[in-house]
């Protein structure tokens, strides 16, 4: 693999990995991190949580990659398996998948990160926190089939085929989720979407 | 779809499809045409961009180490066994070791430089024919000794020879039910990884 060749795909990688080059599974990681972990912490709701439970997965990954069929997408593979895990992970920690009632689960960690927000002032921070509850709290207030749609579709950054693949579902029914879903999304961050 | 007008509803659906770049060009040159002229649609497409770039604002950094984590964490998969580089990683090994002794040799026979690369494979070789003599040697006498012990405990009666035809052929069974459990196992996880 030269830096002047084209990027290789992921089934390309998966297949130099399972050939001895194991290394080159520190490019997949770096690929899909981001996406990942962003997706484990929009349902896990900590970042310290969905960052172990991405390590995890990872983990899993790497010990089944020769089950791998090139057939397939990689990345509807990887995020299978991430969502059985935060399943599991949601189910033990014994929270409600629908219409989650936020309240006196003081143990969450909303992860108060900075947005880049383009007009910085006194309230800045503030600011960005109040976006950060208000996000969480739209994207919780949604039923879990559509909450998982969402999810996918804005941190997995999945394409609608990918999350017609994932979920098993006809394209058509991703289609019509994400479109109520994001309906709801518009509404309930409303005076987020003026400034 | 493509031919006739599309109603308010579809073109409020394509709105959203839209930014996600699910769109044909004719259906999002139509789209923009609506767009133009309907100040509703309009204003909900820019809270939905709004709405995608508010959610892209939001995707939390992952820290610096977290690649590096991941790589130094790595468990021993099973397949790593089988890659060819661990195969070519040990016959190299054994090649450079067998090179080393057979040069070895060679270098202490007193005979001329010209001889030593016949001395090394014949070094070699000798080393390879005496491993697999001895190793042959090792299981041929432990399956006559095998042999020796069963033909002293079943050959005193018959009823001895037929109970333990009928042990091995349960534990053929078992066996078998045992291998063909693993390839049914192995075949729901392939599916069950691969069903998306």
């Amino acid at each position: 693999m030269t830096t002047d060749s084209p990027q290789p795909t992921d089934a390309e990688l998966v297949a130099a990995v399972l050939k001895g080059e194991q290394e080159l599974f520190s490019d997949l990681v770096q690929r899909y991190q981001g996406r990942l972990v962003n997706y484990l912490f929009r349902l896990l709701r900590s970042t310290q949580e969905a960052e172990d439970l991405a390590q995890e997965v990872f983990f899993k990954l790497y010990q089944a990659l020769d089950r791998f069929n090139p057939q397939y997408k990689f990345s509807t593979w990887l995020f299978r398996i991430a969502q059985n895990a935060a399943i599991d992970r949601i189910r033990k920690r014994r929270l409600q998948l629908v219409s989650m009632d936020r309240q006196g689960s003081g143990d969450e960690d909303l992860g108060t990160w900075e947005f880049a927000s383009p007009d910085p002032g006194p309230y800045r921070d503030l600011r960005n926190l109040e976006r950060g509850e208000a996000i969480q709290q739209a994207i919780d207030s949604l039923p879990w089939d559509y909450r998982e749609l969402i999810v996918l579709r804005h941190y997995g950054e999945l394409s609608y085929d990918e999350i017609a693949k994932l979920k098993d579902m006809p394209l058509g029914t991703v289609k019509n989720k994400l479109f109520r879903g994001r309906q709801m999304m518009k509404e309930n961050l409303h005076d987020f979407l003026t400034d | 779809m493509n031919s006739k007008q599309p109603d308010h509803s579809t073109l409020r659906e394509w709105l959203y499809l839209e930014p996600d770049g699910e769109l044909t060009a004719g259906q999002r040159s139509r789209l923009q045409q609506h767009l133009a002229t309907c100040q509703d649609c309009s204003e909900e497409h820019r809270e939905l961009l709004a709405l995608n770039r508010l959610l892209a604002d939001s995707r939390v950094p992952v820290h610096a180490d977290f690649r590096r984590e991941v790589m130094a964490g790595l468990p021993s998969a099973g397949w790593e066994a089988r890659s060819p580089r661990s195969w070519m990683a040990a016959a190299v090994a054994v090649i450079l070791l067998s090179i080393g002794a057979g040069l070895l040799i060679g270098f202490s026979t007193t005979e001329v430089q010209s001889a030593v690369p016949i001395a090394t494979l014949s070094a070699v070789w000798g080393l390879l024919s005496s491993s697999a003599l001895a190793g042959a040697g090792l299981i041929a006498a432990s399956w006559k000794g095998l042999g020796i012990a069963f033909q002293q405990v079943l050959g005193q009666s018959m009823w001895n020879m037929i109970a333990f035809g009928v042990l091995v052929f349960f534990l053929d069974l078992l066996l078998i039910r045992f291998l063909l459990r693993r390839r049914t196992a192995d075949a729901k996880a392939d599916t069950d990884s691969h069903s998306n």
